[in-house]
């Protein structure tokens, strides 16, 4: 048995090693190589997003491209975190020369902070028709006027790579089952409300008695949610940006509607926590009709068992239906060193072949006519049969228009979207009546003065750099005017000799970047451009972290009660486990491993894996609650007629982890989320525990201590060094929470989505920064919480001081 | 310190395994219950990897009808594996006739990064936690908070700044920015050694300076061997962290034959949400199965009570 053991170990280090030598020959040889490699040609590097059959194409047209112009590389860089990763390439002044531009996001504000290029001399260059191969809407949707700050007029700053128009998908089926007529020529929301009435009349989809049937759904992102307003005659906002219509009566009678639908008849679906994805639930054949969404569902419901189409969305008060256009160019930065190579291969990507293959993919409509309106893209017998209606819509839709500050998209998500849509806490009237109070609030904000002066730059710098320097020196001669004895000094010499490594580090790498954050909280920037355009605001940033704000207090709440659950649980609960380990029975080291595993987990895999075990309907977790409960407390309820004060005997259910309940259980949640990897925790305490001698045990045994004994007196106090430093590190890492809630609140409905109680602090400072462009306020919010963990850091360490006990402390 | 404690057998018999097969059983049972509990949600991963697009949108199907062996190789290849053709027609995918050996960019990064990391991080750190842990000199507890500190502020904030900063250095698009900083110590990592360095009594250390050792010989020779299991531990931290890690090298790599392993499966997260989640799990079981091996192998170094022995003074 042994010998076996050895041998899988050898075979295992071999097997490392081997891999280690080829991963080092590998990259060497290429670092090499690209040292060597003559960068006399140009090179020119794009951005974009998309998954792997996106990047394919790209790839694609780049080889053609590059065979077509010798002389001319192309580099693709391809980011799933595209704003992060696109901002701090523009921060650090070293923009792509071409990347993605959503119309609806980004291009208003880096249009107008002349970051893109105006691409009107190239296309006129072109030739007159050049321009007229796209669709006209489309290229407007990339025009900026500076003046209204809306697209339409002015400049052309992006040329488009594809669209959508949003339609309803209906499932014939059911519409046949339920004896609706097919709306295709139009119809109202009151013919709506009707056919989503009658479907879910059905109860079940026919044939299969275990999937219910929901009459519709509609989505409530941020722009649909606008669109669905449109389909009123109502809108947002009638002028200009600062007076909202929300609370117009078109306006209300839009959201009023889909308040109705949801929670009065029901005929809506509506999910409040993690549920199946709406459209997954239309794949399965339960939903009447889902909409209004885009082109990029197509190839999905193509694989689907039941007959669908599209039609056009409802409209009520005024004659015709409306659709938004959801667009993406390709922009040219306005720094790029190689402006006419890149307008080349723009043409290139946004051409015929290009397009042809976006077609092949058809998430997305071709924006050049030729190909959109090509019998490739509508052939005969494909699904969706009335696909044409695309490009109908295309006549009378609208480009989706927020003002600059996203702070509004804000607002709404999170009173209307998420209070009054989702969970019903308040009617859209008072939902909308707040949302234009606090839009008001923020266009009073001085830290939004277009007139504030420039960053001294330079002056904070040096004298920055001059205080720091007084306080160096300041030390160093305080030091040496104390003497010490000799061997003191070698002492002292030593212990910096070891520590010393790190302080050059701090100097090096963490020191300036530090810095540089704090001086960014005196400023008003929006990270998108050169530090050169931040503005200095004195104290402003801080000020209004401690001036009233709904947001921020909602997050100091959230974080403190994550962090008063998360840390004594977790750190208990890695005791008791690191305990269980340090159990000396046959094959503890294959439970240890299985404890340990799941803390590998990462990334998106655990974000996918929570997300499915969060379903409030399907997930095991709630299916194992309910089970539990129908099988001890309710029963006893029943029993012992144990009321819920209004008359019924009480009924205890799974909660809504992220929906209804989401107040007092998505903390829990995340906890929960947590302590799954307990693994990595247990490994430290179980290194801990092994440290402990044994004659300290054998001499409390022969001392008559019994097994809790022995581990109040001899193991805690022997390993209370390592509680204090995983309750430290706990505390730190709980207060920062970011990347569990930042994933679970994107499945919870999407980017747009703002679930109060999942807004941790670091959460709403990362939306500050990298959503609403306030990257001074950000940082001024990161300094704040600095202090806080700090100062809490420091009450600990001075308050543990009889309660940690060191076995070689002097 | 204190004389060996005379065993008498009652003692040797409580402290050892050995014990009664009602109390056996209790202990195997709470082993069993907690480990099904933390599996239950792995064996999902494991059982979704091997499932069809179709049956992984039903949640209540637990196990495929056929395992999809085929998803491994094809998620591979969406990460960017290229097979020769003699590994092609054993293991199937695409063959790539003008190779001899497997290319695999991604795993060739990470594995070069994560060994180089894991050396220096685990050295370093030692190093300087020996320091704020033995040795007294003046300035030692507020350059500790300092460092502490710098775990305090929200690298979100940071990000930028540090952008900068290695883009003056001309090392963006480098593997640098990935290795460098981390061979000046990582406090999570120092404040750990600190804590266990401050464990091993005081007598010990002067016994080695007793004998002429100078410190740094001490540490190498006596103090480094002492702390094996913390060793082994942050030697698991540091390669977990660093073979995960998305977001340095996605802000710091543009190249794609520089991309990571980690940045590759986050990539199979597309515009609208993963499409393919049967190809994500299973890139991500082969993905993780590095970090568990790698724990399998350490563990007998914390586990080992012969690494406690020098404390049995």
């Amino acid at each position: 048995m042994h010998a076996v053991g050895r041998f899988i170990r050898w075979v295992f280090i071999a097997l490392g090693a081997v891999l280690v030598v080829w991963a080092f020959a590998d990259v060497l040889t290429r670092e090499v190589s690209r040292f060597a490699e003559d960068t006399a040609g140009t090179r020119l590097r794009i951005l974009f997003w998309g998954d792997n059959r996106e990047r394919a194409i790209i790839d694609e047209l780049i080889a053609a491209y590059e065979e077509a112009n010798p002389g001319v590389e192309v580099e693709p860089l391809h980011a799933a975190d595209f704003d992060t990763k696109l901002k701090t390439m523009l921060a650090s002044g070293d923009p792509p020369d071409a990347f993605y531009m959503p119309a609806e996001r980004l291009f208003g504000s880096m249009s107008e902070q002349g970051l893109l290029l105006d691409l009107d001399p190239y296309a006129a260059a072109e030739g007159d028709a050049w321009l007229d191969r796209f669709y006209p809407q489309l290229i407007d949707s990339f025009r900026w006027n500076e003046e209204t700050h809306r697209s339409g007029a002015g400049p052309l700053y992006g040329i488009p790579k594809g669209f959508t128009t949003t339609v309803c998908y209906v499932n014939l089926d059911l519409f046949e089952a339920a004896g609706v007529p097919v709306p295709y020529d139009g119809w109202t929301w009151d013919e709506y409300a009707d056919a989503v009435a009658k479907i879910q009349a059905l109860g079940t989809v026919p044939d299969r008695p275990t999937r219910p049937v929901y009459g519709g759904v509609i989505q409530t992102w941020d722009w649909v949610l606008m669109s669905h307003v449109w389909t009123f005659g109502g809108d947002y906002f009638a002028g200009d940006f600062t007076d909202p219509t929300v609370d117009d009566p078109r306006t209300l009678e839009a959201l009023q509607f889909l308040y109705d639908r949801r929670f009065e008849d029901g005929t809506v679906y509506n999910a409040t926590g993690i549920a199946q994805a709406e459209d997954e639930l239309f794949r399965l054949g339960q939903v009447g009709i889902i909409g209004a969404m885009g082109r990029w569902k197509v190839p999905t419901y193509r694989q689907v068992e039941f007959r669908w189409d599209v039609v056009p969305t409802p409209h009520q008060n005024i004659p015709e239906t409306v659709s938004p256009i959801v667009t993406v160019c390709w922009s040219i930065s306005a720094e790029s060193e190689h402006p006419d190579e890149t307008w080349e291969l723009l043409t290139f990507l946004c051409g015929p072949r290009g397009q042809a293959l976006i077609a092949e993919l058809g998430l997305e409509i071709p924006s050049l006519r030729a190909v959109a309106e090509s019998e490739s893209f509508h052939a005969e017998g494909m699904q969706p049969a009335n696909s044409p209606l695309f490009i109908e819509m295309l006549e009378t839709a609208r480009p989706i228009q927020w003002p600059l500050q996203q702070e509004f998209t804000r607002f709404l998500n999170e009173e209307m979207q998420n209070q009054s849509l989702r969970l019903a806490e308040q009617t859209p009237a008072q939902a909308a009546a707040r949302v234009e109070s606090r839009w008001a609030n923020l266009l009073e904000s001085p830290l939004k003065d277009p007139d504030l002066p420039p960053m001294p730059w330079r002056t904070l710098t040096i004298s920055l750099g001059v205080l720091v320097l007084i306080a160096l020196i300041t030390a160093v001669l305080l030091a040496r005017r104390q003497k010490l004895g000799r061997i003191d000094a070698t002492e002292e010499r030593t212990g910096w000799s070891f520590v010393g490594l790190w302080v050059a580090g701090f100097l090096l790498f963490t020191l300036g970047p530090m810095a540089l954050s704090l001086l960014l909280s005196l400023t008003s920037w929006e990270a998108t451009g050169p530090l050169s355009a931040a503005r200095y605001v004195g104290i402003g940033n801080y000020e209004r972290v401690f001036s009233p704000d709904e947001s921020f207090d909602k997050s100091v709440r959230v974080t403190l009660y994550y962090t008063l659950l998360a840390v004594p649980i977790t750190q208990i609960l890695a005791i008791a486990v690191a305990l269980l380990m340090n159990l000396s029975v046959r094959g503890i080291g294959i439970f240890r491993t299985a404890y340990f595993v799941p803390s590998v987990v990462s990334g998106v895999a655990l974000v996918t894996l929570w997300i499915t075990i969060f379903d409030n309907t399907r997930g095991i977790l709630n299916a194992a609650i309910t089970w539990t409960l129908d099988h001890s407390l309710n029963p006893l309820f029943d029993l012992l007629n144990i009321g819920n004060g209004a008359g019924e005997t009480l009924v205890l259910t799974a909660p809504d982890w992220f929906g209804t309940d989401s107040r007092w259980f998505a903390s829990p949640a995340l906890v929960i989320m947590t302590t799954w990897g307990v693994g990595a925790a247990m490994v430290i305490y179980l290194a801990g525990l092994k440290s402990v001698p044994r004659s300290l045990h054998e001499a409390a045994c022969l001392d008559g201590a019994g097994p809790l004994r022995r581990l109040w007196n001899v193991t805690l106090p022997m390993i209370s060094p390592i509680i204090f430093f995983q309750v430290v590190m706990a505390i730190i890492a709980s207060f920062q929470i970011f990347t569990q809630a930042f994933v679970i609140r994107g499945a919870t409905g999407g980017i747009g989505n703002t679930n109060p109680d999942l807004l941790f602090y670091v959460l709403n400072l990362y939306d500050e920064a990298f959503r609403f462009h306030n990257m001074g306020y950000a940082s001024a919010l990161a300094w704040v919480l600095f202090a806080a963990i700090l100062a809490l850091t420091l009450l600990i360490f001075k308050g543990s001081k009889g309660l940690v006990h060191y076995e070689g402390l002097r | 310190m204190s004389d060996h404690a005379p065993n008498t057998r009652a003692v040797e018999a409580e402290l050892s395994g050995r014990t009664t097969p009602a109390r056996l059983a209790l202990r195997y049972s709470l082993l069993i219950f907690g480990a099904v509990l933390l599996l239950i949600p792995f064996l999902w991963l494991v059982t979704g990897s091997l499932k069809t697009d179709q049956e992984i949108s039903n949640l209540s199907q637990w196990f495929p009808e056929t395992p999809q062996w085929g998803n491994f190789i094809e998620s591979l290849e969406y990460m960017g594996l290229r097979l020769p053709e003699w590994a092609a027609n054993a293991l199937g995918g695409t063959p790539h006739p003008d190779l001899w050996i497997p290319r695999f960019p991604a795993l060739a990064n990470t594995i070069v990064v994560t060994t180089i990391v894991l050396v220096l991080q685990v050295l370093s750190s030692a190093i300087i936690g020996y320091g704020f842990a033995r040795f007294r000199f003046r300035g030692r507890s507020i350059t500790f908070m300092v460092m502490l500190a710098t775990m305090m502020l929200p690298y979100q904030v940071s990000m930028i700044p540090v952008f900068l900063l290695f883009r003056q250095l001309g090392w963006i698009d480098t593997l640098l920015p990935l290795i460098v900083p981390f061979a000046f110590g990582q406090p999570f990592f120092i404040f750990m050694f600190r804590q266990f360095f401050m464990q091993i009594p005081h007598d010990l250390h002067e016994a080695a300076k007793i004998d002429g050792a100078s410190a740094w010989r001490t540490f190498w020779q006596v103090m480094l061997p002492l702390t094996k299991p913390v060793i082994a531990i942050v030697a698991i931290y540091s390669f977990m962290f660093t073979w995960n890690d998305f977001l340095a090298p996605l802000i710091y790599l543009n190249s794609p034959e520089q991309r990571t392993l980690a940045v590759e499966l986050n990539s199979f997260n597309g515009q609208y949400g993963v499409e393919h989640r049967e190809l994500l799990l299973a890139a991500s079981l082969i993905t993780m199965l590095p970090c568990v091996v790698i724990f399998f192998a350490a563990q007998r170094y914390f586990v080992d009570s012969g690494a406690a022995s020098g404390l049995k003074t």
